[in-house]
């Protein structure tokens, strides 16, 4: 007889296939046993307290396909609870230049902003049309603020008092308690700088709370300051400004554009609200496209007009001879301080980076045109520049600046603290060219290779330290070989494979590692950058949010961190859901 | 050389008609006689004469002749040749026979199983002498497909023409297992089968003992040996037997035989996109050559429709077989070369070249009670692939294949002691550094060695019971610059065979079985890696079956099994574009877990419509972690093939039938993924072959078309939104074949 239940009990295993090993379960507390949320996010809580977490679920629509919940924690044992937001949602309003780690904008109450983008109708030969808005939803209460169709959110001020947007082109501000006013006669678009508001009006009425007549010749237009609430009556910054442009990421200065009267192109000057100082620029020498970092240096680029009986010209061919035509631009860096501006001509501008904390301008372009045969030395394939103010710009032969593209901050050749430069040989076409690091200062002398031959730099990171974590990719670039080079020591050490970084602590980082594009998961692992110990956290981990220090400046992934993670196997698993753990 | 002679009256010898100028009396071809110019010879004592004729008054003539199989040169031993009831001659081994008749016109007559009979006059004293005669045989000399051997391992056996002449199997034996119970072909029409819910490189491939590196040409093409090289094929879905290791799951034991030694033979085959020979030929002394090879021209073909700008094939095989002494000594060297060069200016860079040669010395002596036999296997491999696109990657190796075997039979056992080894060096070059490669992209040296006992015990009144226990001991050893992995693995097998009845029998077989890690495809060179990173992939089989022998000569076999294993799997089998196989973690270990029913219904080929029916039901899992268990992604749950032939004077039909259940792919979209099976696929194939027979040669003229019914395999699925439809991404492709075969 024990035989006889002996062999069921077996048999029963092998049939259910209940004998195959399940895998660890995840680390943490689950809070949420659902295998279709995507994505996860912490929104930071008003001053002083945690913040909020929320989940996105994918839709079955065109239109903004999230759905966003907030995710409460429960008092005790069991499951979360989640309170719908916001459908049709396209994602969460942040600062696309915001330094790493970013969060999503929130107010100083905690409440976040969420864009849309809803169906509106399909019309009889199919096409579909669209209504964009955005909503404030408070995670904690579940409360939503809808702002209404074809809003625009454009950002908060006054610390987090009050926030600016545009419905149908019109200006609205807001603060805490939903007091609003509007703005008219609004032209261009506002922006948020240095926590106030900018726009530009036409004559009329500026404020339709207030109904202040405003002076002036009816073509002027004036470009105006709103600080925080009580919504006063917003400051005249500057007259006859028709335009203006801030550089986020830069210092916190507005190029103002002044229409001259029977050209198109306008006269420029900086702006800087901290002092209220308004600067000219010469007419000549082009529009500002960038700032250095201290704002003392606006670099400036002038096309050239084509001639109106001539072809515009054409980009160079890819195999380096000439194009038929060659025009040549002249480039600028004009002194704020000084109110100086030197320039040098180029045949063709391809990209211009400042290096962090130096006025010190980087660009890669092709040299003035050689007369005699159309084109500079090296051919048609941009080399990187240094151009230093008060002297000539100098070539760094045979490389040209290595940009990756950030998802967030600027996209740049430079580490953060600007001691390294990246470039990459100009014959090197393709996806995987080899990054070489170089000291700006002495870039003759490659320092260090920063991928091995036949893989592509996927991502740089700078340690607090100044080391430098680089990703490596070879087929897919979220599995990566993950190495931690020291610049200084010459050192480069290989710390994973086949994953990608998730957030970068003061001693350790945050990773998925083993991982599998379908489904897009791997294996979330705390590695320490001293030793190179592994500690693993959960399977299968689709979306991770690492919760912001509550100290601006600590360690993102101190010990007790709360990390709130996506699990979901490519199969539907026990383990799938929302999971937060506190890292060891 | 028999010799018999006749003192029996004849009819009046007609000394004027020759023999082959005359028709047969039972309407045997008169073609089928040739007769030489030396008849009416007088009678001669001589050593090998018979004793004196009765009368002293009866003239007797001499005729000496030879008898083969028509169409071919191949003599046909131990045939009787009869004057009415009396047994006149019989033919030596080289078909040669010799006649002492009384002069006179005399009925000669012979009588051959499988042979239609064939009659003739002749005059002993006039006829011309050599005589020929030909046999046109049966049903065109095709014998059997299946055949279960008697040996307590489950195996099924092919064997004989009809490894060609299979429907569906496009004239290659390799192909003909994917009809059989047990088999996935996965991908159809790329030959890639998993067999029994484990992944397709579990499954091993021999020719004569040694590995096969690889199967198959590319883009569709053959097997990478000439089918007329092989004598048969054993199957073994499971449970093989110790003399063969390495592989977790079963293996295909292909055979190749000696070569006649009585003449020299030929053939020459060309097909639709290739065109190969065989060659035979006596050595001098003793023993016998056989060579054959084939080249593809498929390069110009393709490259005429498509943008591929080089896509070339070649083969070779040999064998040789001598004695010296008493030993018995044959050499076996087979090998292959493929190459496919892409299209656009980076097709080079992109090319994929498979090369490999493999070389065996052998040699088989008496010894003791038993015989000791010993072989040594040297290989060369070389491997060229594309990674990331763009980057190539080679791989060297040179392999050394030692065995030695010792066999013994007694009255109640068989018993079998060995030891083998494989013993390799790999050099990897990639023109991609990486911070951890996978061992299969380093330099490496790999040491397996094995020994085994067997013992076929035999049982119970008239060997009812024959019982096999086993024991294997493998020895693994991966050294490279990063590692130095050592494992050992212990194999105990036992397989059993009761017959319950002259008809039914139950069989059974179980057994540890171990593999280094290894890729979903067998590649040359691109194996023996990743022991210290995912260790031995392992495996415990068992399975129970019963066969019987139902009515109307047809078989039928039922066999159920359960496997469970630890492998190698891809860990991202979706990314194909993307795959990195020289990642270190592109293999992970996985627990997996394997079992079914398998069904065979058959009729031998011996039967004028033969074929069968086979049906497996199957279920393959795996533990891919995150706390779950899922299809493995080689996993068709019900495989279903009906192979039938037909023959029908020199004609012969055959067609198959195949469905499969779809295996499960992972559809991903903006909204998640999950794992959905492919639609189920079905084929017919059909074929149909025409036999010319003349005198000293054979005319096969063959005609196949495979999946005529043009059905669309579906490869992929893929869906835009969650809810949305999904969309099959696959091909429909049709394979024709056309060949034609002459052998001398």
């Amino acid at each position: 007889m024990a035989l006889r239940r002996t062999l069921l009990l077996v048999s029963a295993c092998w049939l259910a296939a209940g004998c195959l090993p399940r895998g660890p379960a995840p680390a943490g507390r689950r809070l949420l046993a659902d295998g279709t949320v995507y994505g996860v996010q912490f929104v930071p809580g008003p001053p002083g307290s945690p913040g909020s977490l929320i989940i996105t679920r994918l839709m079955p629509d065109p239109a903004g396909p999230f759905a966003v919940y907030a995710l409460h924690e429960p008092d005790g044992d069991g499951l979360g609870s989640e309170l719908l937001l916001s459908d049709h949602a396209t994602g969460t309003t942040s600062d696309p230049y915001c330094p790493y780690p970013c969060f999503p904008f929130s107010d100083s109450l905690g409440r976040l902003f969420i864009e849309r983008d809803e169906l509106a109708a399909t019309s009889a030969q199919g096409f579909e049309s669209f209504v964009n808005s955005f909503v404030r939803a408070d995670p904690g209460t579940g409360a939503v603020l809808d702002l209404g169709p074809d809003s625009a959110f454009i950002g908060t001020f006054s610390q987090g008092n009050a926030f600016a947007y545009t419905v149908s082109g019109a200006l609205h501000v807001r603060d805490l308690e939903d007091r609003e006013a509007e703005v008219a006669h609004v032209v261009g678009t506002p922006a948020v700088a240095n926590d106030a508001l900018y726009f530009v009006t036409v004559p009329g009425p500026v404020n339709v709370t207030q109904a202040q007549p405003e002076p002036g010749s009816p073509d002027m237009t004036t470009l105006r300051r709103l600080a925080g609430p009580p919504f006063d009556s917003p400051q005249t910054v500057a007259s006859g400004v028709s335009s203006f442009t801030t550089y986020r990421g830069g210092p916190p200065l507005l190029v103002l554009c002044r229409t001259m009267t029977g050209d198109l192109r306008c006269a420029p000057s900086l702006y800087d609200p901290l002092t209220d100082q308004e600067t000219p620029l010469p007419p000549e020498g082009g529009f500002v496209t960038s700032l250095s970092p201290d704002g003392r240096y606006a670099f400036r680029v002038q096309y050239p007009d084509p001639p109106s009986d001539l072809p515009a010209p054409q980009p160079p061919p890819v195999d380096g001879t000439a194009p038929a035509t060659v025009s040549q631009l002249t480039i600028a860096l004009f002194d704020r301080l000084l109110g100086t501006q030197q320039s040098a001509a180029l045949t063709e501008l391809d990209a211009s980076y400042w290096r962090p904390g130096h006025d010190e301008l980087w660009f890669a372009a092709l040299p003035p045109r050689d007369d005699t045969n159309g084109v500079g030395p090296g051919g048609y394939v941009p080399t990187a520049w240094r151009w230093l103010p008060g002297s000539d710009p100098v070539v760094l032969s045979n490389e040209r600046p290595f940009v990756l593209f950030a998802a967030q901050g600027p996209s740049t050749p430079f580490t953060p603290d600007g001691r390294f430069l990246m470039t990459s040989s100009p014959s090197e076409d393709g996806d995987k060219p080899t990054a070489t690091l170089r000291d700006p200062d002495a870039a003759e002398l490659p320092l260090l290779t920063l991928n091995p031959a036949g893989t592509g730099v996927q991502e740089v990171r700078q340690l607090p330290d100044g080391r430098l974590l680089v990703s490596d990719w070879i087929t897919d670039m979220r599995r990566c070989d993950i190495y931690l080079i020291d610049p200084d020591a010459g050192t480069k050490t290989s710390l994973a494979t086949g994953g990608n970084v998730v957030a970068v602590g003061a001693t350790r980082i945050l990773t998925r590692l083993d991982w599998v594009a379908a489904g897009g998961a791997g294996s979330l692992t705390l590695i320490d950058l001293a030793t190179g110990a592994t500690t693993l956290l959960a399977e299968n981990v689709h979306a991770v949010a690492v919760e912001p220090p509550a100290v601006a400046g600590a360690d993102p992934l101190a010990p007790g961190t709360r990390v709130a993670y996506v699990s979901r196997n490519r199969v539907a698993s026990p383990y799938d859901g929302v999971w937060m753990v506190s890292l060891p | 050389m028999a010799v018999a002679w006749l003192g029996l009256a004849g009819g009046p010898a007609d000394a004027n008609v020759p023999a082959d100028a005359q028709a047969a009396p039972n309407g045997a071809p008169a073609e089928a006689v040739e007769g030489g110019a030396d008849g009416g010879e007088q009678t001669e004592a001589g050593p090998a004469m018979p004793p004196a004729p009765p009368t002293e008054s009866a003239r007797l003539g001499r005729v000496d002749g030879r008898v083969f199989q028509r169409g071919t040169r191949k003599p046909l031993p131990g045939v009787v040749l009869r004057v009415g009831l009396d047994e006149v001659a019989q033919t030596d081994a080289r078909g040669q026979f010799q006649l002492l008749l009384p002069c006179g016109r005399l009925h000669l007559m012979v009588q051959e199983p499988l042979f239609e009979p064939l009659a003739t006059d002749l005059d002993a004293c006039a006829s011309a002498s050599p005589l020929t005669l030909r046999l046109t045989a049966l049903g065109d000399g095709s014998y059997q497909t299946i055949v279960r051997t008697r040996t307590s391992h489950q195996v099924i056996r092919l064997q004989g023409d009809e490894l060609v002449h299979t429907a569906g199997a496009l004239g290659d034996p390799l192909r003909v297992i994917e009809s059989l119970p047990g088999v996935s072909a996965v991908a159809w029409p790329a030959p890639v089968y998993a067999v029994r819910g484990a992944n397709p490189g579990n499954t091993g491939f021999f020719l004569d003992d040694l590995p096969i590196p690889a199967l198959f040409h590319f883009a569709l093409g053959p097997s990478v040996i000439h089918p007329y090289f092989f004598d048969g094929l054993d199957f073994f879905p499971g449970g093989y037997p110790a003399r063969y290791g390495r592989y977790v799951s079963g293996v295909v034991l292909a055979r190749t035989r000696p070569a006649p030694s009585d003449d020299v033979h030929a053939s020459v085959d060309v097909r639709l996109y290739d065109a190969g020979a065989l060659a035979s030929a006596p050595l001098p002394g003793n023993g016998s050559v056989v060579a054959a090879a084939r080249y593809s021209y498929t390069g110009a073909l393709v490259t005429a429709f498509s943008t591929v700008q080089q896509l070339d094939y070649w083969d070779y095989q040999l064998r040789a077989d001598r004695n010296a002494g008493p030993f018995r000594l044959s050499v076996l060297a087979f090998g292959s070369d493929d190459v496919l060069v892409p299209g656009g200016v980076d097709g080079a860079a992109r090319a994929l070249r498979l090369r490999f040669h493999r070389v065996r010395l052998r040699g088989e002596v008496a010894l003791g009670d038993g015989r000791l036999a010993a072989s040594v296997g040297g290989g060369s491999d070389r491997t060229e692939a594309p990674l990331a696109e763009r980057f190539p990657v080679i791989i060297r190796s040179l392999s050394l294949f030692p065995r030695l075997v010792y066999t013994r039979p007694t009255r109640h056992a068989d018993f079998e002691l060995g030891v083998d080894g494989q013993l390799q060096h790999f050099d990897a070059l990639t023109s991609i550094q990486r911070a951890d490669p996978s061992d299969l992209a380093q330099s490496r040296d790999v040491t397996m060695v094995a020994a085994y006992a067997s013992a076929a015990l035999r049982a119970l009144p008239d060997d009812r019971l024959l019982l096999t226990p086993e024991l294997r001991l493998d020895s693994y050893r991966v050294h490279s610059a990063g590692a130095d992995a050592r494992r050992v693995a212990l194999g105990p097998r036992l397989s059993a065979r009761l017959a319950l009845s002259p008809q039914t029998s139950l069989t059974a077989s179980g057994g540890r079985f171990t593999q280094t890690p290894s890729l979903p495809v067998q590649l040359p060179g691109a194996e023996s890696f990743g022991l210290a990173a995912l260790g031995l992939q392992g495996g415990w089989q068992g399975s129970l079956g019963i066969n019987t022998s139902a009515a109307l000569g047809v078989e039928l076999g039922l066999t159920g099994y359960v496997q469970r294993y630890v492998l190698s799997d891809v860990r991202d089998s979706s990314v194909v574009a993307r795959a990195d196989p020289l990642a270190p973690d592109y293999l992970v270990r996985r627990d997996a877990l394997s079992y079914g029913l398998e069904v065979i219904l058959r009729r031998p080929s011996s039967e004028k419509l033969y074929g069968w029916v086979a049906y497996t039901l199957s279920n393959s899992v795996r533990a891919i972690g995150g706390g779950t268990i899922a299809p493995s992604d080689w996993d068709q749950r019900h495989v279903l093939n009906m192979v039938a032939g037909y023959r029908l004077g020199r004609y012969s039909v055959g067609g198959r039938f195949h469905y499969n259940t779809g295996r499960p792919v992972l559809v991903t979209n903006a909204f998640g993924e999950e794992y959905v099976r492919l639609p189920a696929f079905y084929e017919i194939d059909l074929r149909c072959d025409r036999r010319f027979l003349f005198d000293r040669f054979t005319l096969d003229l063959y005609v196949e078309l495979a999946n005529v019914t043009f059905n669309r395999q579906v490869q992929r699925l893929t869906q835009d939104t969650a809810n949305g439809p999904l969309h099959e991404d696959g091909f429909t492709v049709a394979l024709p074949s056309m060949g034609l075969r002459a052998e001398l």
